[in-house]
């Protein structure tokens, strides 16, 4: 029997087993005073970017990941909740390195990840592995993925996209809460979640620890078996009034052995926002330093960012308009060898101001025009515009036309890395900027109560890509142009079961590579999800189709694989999660990531220690609640 | 255990406290009125029905010390905690927020008046006036439903034993605004998708009358995620709900609720016994407004229902 022919038996077999009979609902509502209804906090059902928007009335197209998906996920890192996204490439270079693309450029440093909006890149790299990232799944109330050029907001990171991880508000979190699992491959991962509320001001604090044996042994000196994050975050929100609050928020980690897993970073965020109706101000501090090679040298990157967003309502127009200042600086030291001692710094400044406004001409046709106008020290003058037509064709239908443009910053090591202390992927100052001019036209269709239908195509152009060789210097080496589509379904089959389907398709032509697929041209997703009583169970199925591999995915700031292109066969894994509550505030849930064992590389597989290939992880996890 | 010991630190400490406050304070100004708060929870709406009721008072220049309690979540250390309280700070009066608050109140004195204010349903909860309900006349509710929506004519909702005196008043009153209301009885948790299924294609918008054996947390997000599938405006029971996803919501102006009760305290205060034996039905009724949800239900909001609301979400 076919390999796909298993899956679809077990999936039947998953749903006849739990698909006999259905409680939509297990806990049982308390009753301390009747008026305590009125107080309830409930989830907002209405998902928000930078400005709250209506899913459906975006410029760009935007998929929500809730934290039911990922509780139900079973998933024990954000990189494999994010694999079920149409259009999201994930590959897992390490048990430690999730590398994140959308839409191809699956390299981590042409999608911005946020956190609350603050951008949380390396920007001496521009990239974060989220599996090191100081927050954890619990603490998460959704991501939004932006697909396409984001940048009218958020600045040259958001090249292909956006991946803004929403953290819980401390009235989300509250009470006490500790989670924890374990299972093969020594895998652990915990936390500890405590918040309340005193007078007007709302507080969290959490901490928790990730930690796995690696897929393969070290086959370098500088490798290790195993990595380990500890992470600690705060949150206060003082809550002037109903609709102003002033909230502050540090976050912390310690990674070991992540990235290529020789490196040892340590992160800080800490964040300072003012909200009100209409307006928000925020200044972020993000700081990474980190030792790697053995400790053969430092980095330290600092970045201070200040940014506020206005927008007001008037007529048939919503407006909104917004600032950024940020400074970044780094520095380059020689721990050990030759260098030891020397360092090497740098800084740079970046301004923007950005507009948009939204016409809504009528109850069906929204025009949004929007533009950026950007300086940062070492390219001069940027500006780059968005627009997009939304014409509601019924009630429950529309359909989206956007061109936006875009570019890549490049990042500091591939700008200013003049290799004093660190010899490898030279730097160029007369480096330009990766350009993107994106054609995308969607469809999105709420067909009947049960099935709902969101379509895209899209059309990309790409000038000055750069090429990352490992001596440097770095340069702009091609042009290119791509093209693709996603399809997705969400359907309810009955009221017990659930699910989606979707596929994603790509295809892009470099000049220096030509029609060879650097990225897998299709992926297919499928979803499943029941439950019973107080059971629950979850069903993923996975496909990506081969690529070859020709820029190292595990370390961004490496460049090219070696002698040529790495081929990386096509892979199919199925994830399968089943939950019990035991106590509506005690659960426990058994996951399997790649239940049937289907050993595979999703990186290099050539080189010597750039990828391992991955196998099963089965896990069992205890929340608990009080 | 150790988390019981902590609170009765906590207590101890806010008992030596308002012993201190207590004894200091009547050095200076021995011929203060002594008002105890009792809070059911520390959360936005009762501290704002409190400022209310501190503005009266102010206004009206009593000079008053007011002493506050929060209940904690265990009962026993709630009575003890409030008869201590008692005892040490012995109030004039006692002013509740919410039934916990008010029922505790009630059982641990009948010496000292206790008024209440933001309770719903007090009859139901055996609760002894006086006090300030938050029940709103649904009469008023349904004429303003009627200014929002002037085309509604079925309005679904789903009860149960619980609130079925809520549904029969609707039904009783309903009549005289041209409405027909269309509801469905479930008596447990697991009938309400059903019980909404049944119900859509049949109403114009949907009310959710207060009920906890239907309406928590898990439910109401599946409700408000149908009706703006199903293109159904919901009418929420607080800004809560607007916020999250009803098109609006009628609710008492929480500070009034709080002047009321500071009227009846001063009464009370100063003699006049009249309102002893009366609940009072709260005067000012608010409203909120979601627009991003009435755009996504392509229902337009004229201008003058958006600047009569008092809260209005995703502008």
């Amino acid at each position: 029997m076919s390999k796909i022919g298993k899956y679809f038996i077990f999936g039947i077999i998953s749903l006849l087993v739990f698909g006999a009979g259905f409680e939509l609902w297990a806990q049982e509502s308390s009753q301390k005073g009747k008026e305590d209804i009125l107080f309830m906090e409930i989830p907002t059902v209405v998902a928000s970017s930078k400005r709250e928007q209506i899913l459906t009335e975006a410029a760009s197209s935007i998929a929500v990941v809730t934290s039911k998906d990922i509780k139900n996920s079973g998933a024990t890192n954000l990189g494999d909740v994010l694999r079920s996204i149409a259009g999201i490439d994930i590959r897992e270079t390490h048990v430690s390195q999730h590398v994140i693309g959308i839409r191809g450029f699956c390299d981590t440093a042409h999608v911005l990840v946020t956190i609350d909006g603050n951008n949380v890149f390396m920007y001496h790299a521009n990239h974060i592995f989220l599996d090191w990232a100081p927050i954890d799944l619990e603490e998460v109330d959704r991501i939004e993925i932006v697909k396409g050029p984001g940048a009218i907001f958020y600045g040259g990171s958001a090249f292909s996209g956006i991946i803004n991880i929403i953290s819980k508000t401390p009235k989300q979190l509250k009470g006490t809460q500790v989670n924890v699992v374990g299972g093969n491959w020594d895998t652990i991962r915990g936390n500890i979640i405590h918040a309340g509320s005193y007078k007007s001001l709302d507080y969290s604090l959490s901490a928790g620890l990730r930690r796995a044996k690696e897929w393969e042994s070290p086959k370098i000196p500088q490798e290790r078996g195993h990595f380990n994050v500890n992470h600690f975050s705060g949150n206060m929100i003082y809550n002037f009034n109903d609709k102003s609050s002033l909230s502050f928020m540090a976050r912390y980690s310690r990674a070991r052995n992540v990235i290529s897993r020789v490196c040892n970073p340590d992160t800080t965020f800490i964040s300072l926002r003012y909200d009100q109706p209409n307006f928000w101000v925020r200044f972020f501090y993000n700081y990474h330093s980190k030792t790697f090679w053995n400790d053969t040298f430092s980095v330290d990157d600092s970045n201070y960012e200040l940014e506020f967003l206005h927008y007001l309502r008037w007529g048939k127009n919503i407006t909104s308009f917004g600032g950024y200042a940020k400074h970044t600086s780094w520095e380059v030291g020689g721990l050990k060898g030759p260098n030891t001692g020397l360092k090497e710094k740098h800084n740079v400044d970046d301004y923007a101001i950005n507009f948009e406004n939204e016409f809504h001409l009528n109850e069906r046709l929204i025009f949004v025009l929007g533009g950026r106008l950007e300086h940062y020290s070492l390219l001069d003058f940027m500006g780059l515009g968005r627009g997009s037509i939304i014409y509601k064709i019924q009630k429950n239908q529309n359909i989206r036309f956007t061109i936006a443009n875009g570019y890549y910053i490049p990042s500091l090591f591939q700008h200013t890395n003049q290799g004093t202390v660190y010899p490898f992927a030279l730097g160029s100052f007369s480096l330009k900027k990766e350009k993107i001019l994106s054609y995308e036209l969607s469809y999105y269709n709420m067909i009947n109560d049960r099935i709902k239908l969101n379509a895209s195509i899209f059309y990309n152009t790409y000038q000055d890509l750069i090429d990352n060789t490992q001596s440097g210097p770095t340069k702009n080496v091609a042009d290119a142009y791509q093209y693709g589509g996603e399809l997705e379904f969400d359907f309810i089959l009955t009221d017990w079961l659930s699910g989606f389907v979707n596929y994603a398709y790509q295809h892009i032509h470099r000049d220096d590579f030509e029609d060879f697929e650097v990225d897998p041209e299709h992926k297919f997703n499928l979803g499943l999800r029941t439950s019973f009583d107080k059971w629950s169970a979850n069903l993923f199925l996975h496909y990506v189709n081969k690529y070859y591999e020709i820029y190292l995915t595990s370390n961004p700031v490496f460049g090219l694989v070696g002698t040529g292109p790495s081929k990386v066969d096509s892979y199919i894994t199925a994830n399968a999660c089943i939950a019990y509550n035991i106590h509506k505030n005690l659960e426990l849930a058994i996951a399997a990531y790649n239940l049937f064992n289907n050993r595979h590389y999703e990186s290099n597989t050539t080189d010597y220690h750039t990828a391992d290939l991955i196998g099963r992880r089965i896990t069992l996890s205890v929340g608990c609640k009080f | 255990m150790s988390r019981f010991r902590i609170k009765n630190i906590d207590m101890r400490i806010i008992i030596s406290f308002l012993l201190f406050a207590f004894f200091t304070g009547s050095i200076y100004s021995y011929e203060k009125t002594v008002i105890m708060i009792i809070k059911s929870r520390n959360i936005t709406p009762y501290n704002t029905a409190l400022r209310g009721f501190k503005n009266y008072l102010n206004k009206q220049k009593l000079d008053a010390r007011i002493i506050e309690f929060s209940l904690g979540e265990e009962r026993e250390d709630n009575l003890s905690n409030i008869r201590e309280g008692i005892e040490f700070a012995r109030p004039d009066l006692i002013m509740t927020l919410g039934t916990p608050a008010t029922k505790i109140a009630q059982e641990t004195t009948k010496d000292i008046p206790v008024i209440f204010t933001m309770v719903l349903d007090p009859k139901g909860s055996k609760i002894s006036p006086p006090g300030v309900s938050m029940d709103i006349p649904p009469e008023i509710k349904l004429r303003n439903i009627k200014k929002v929506f002037p085309r509604a004519k079925r309005i679904g909702l789903i009860y149960s034993s619980d609130s079925i005196s809520d549904y029969e008043e609707m039904l009783h009153v309903g009549g005289q605004f041209g409405f027909q209301f269309i509801g469905e009885k479930i008596n447990s948790q697991k009938e309400f998708p059903d019980a909404l299924k049944h119900l859509w294609w049949q109403i114009d918008c949907f009310l959710m009358i207060p009920d906890s054996k239907i309406y928590f947390p898990e439910s109401v997000e599946y409700l408000l995620a149908e009706g703006l599938r199903k293109k159904i405006p919901i009418i929420g029971l607080s800004s809560y709900y607007t916020e999250a996803g009803a098109l609006i919501s009628f609710y008492c102006n929480y500070e009034d609720l709080g002047e009321q009760a500071a009227e009846i305290a001063l009464k009370i205060l100063t003699g006049r016994n009249s309102v002893r034996t009366k609940f009072m039905r709260p005067r000012k009724i608010d409203f909120s407004l979601n627009l991003l949800v009435a755009k996504k239900l392509d229902k337009k909001i004229p201008s003058e229902i958006i600047k009569a609301a008092r809260e209005v979400f995703g502008r």
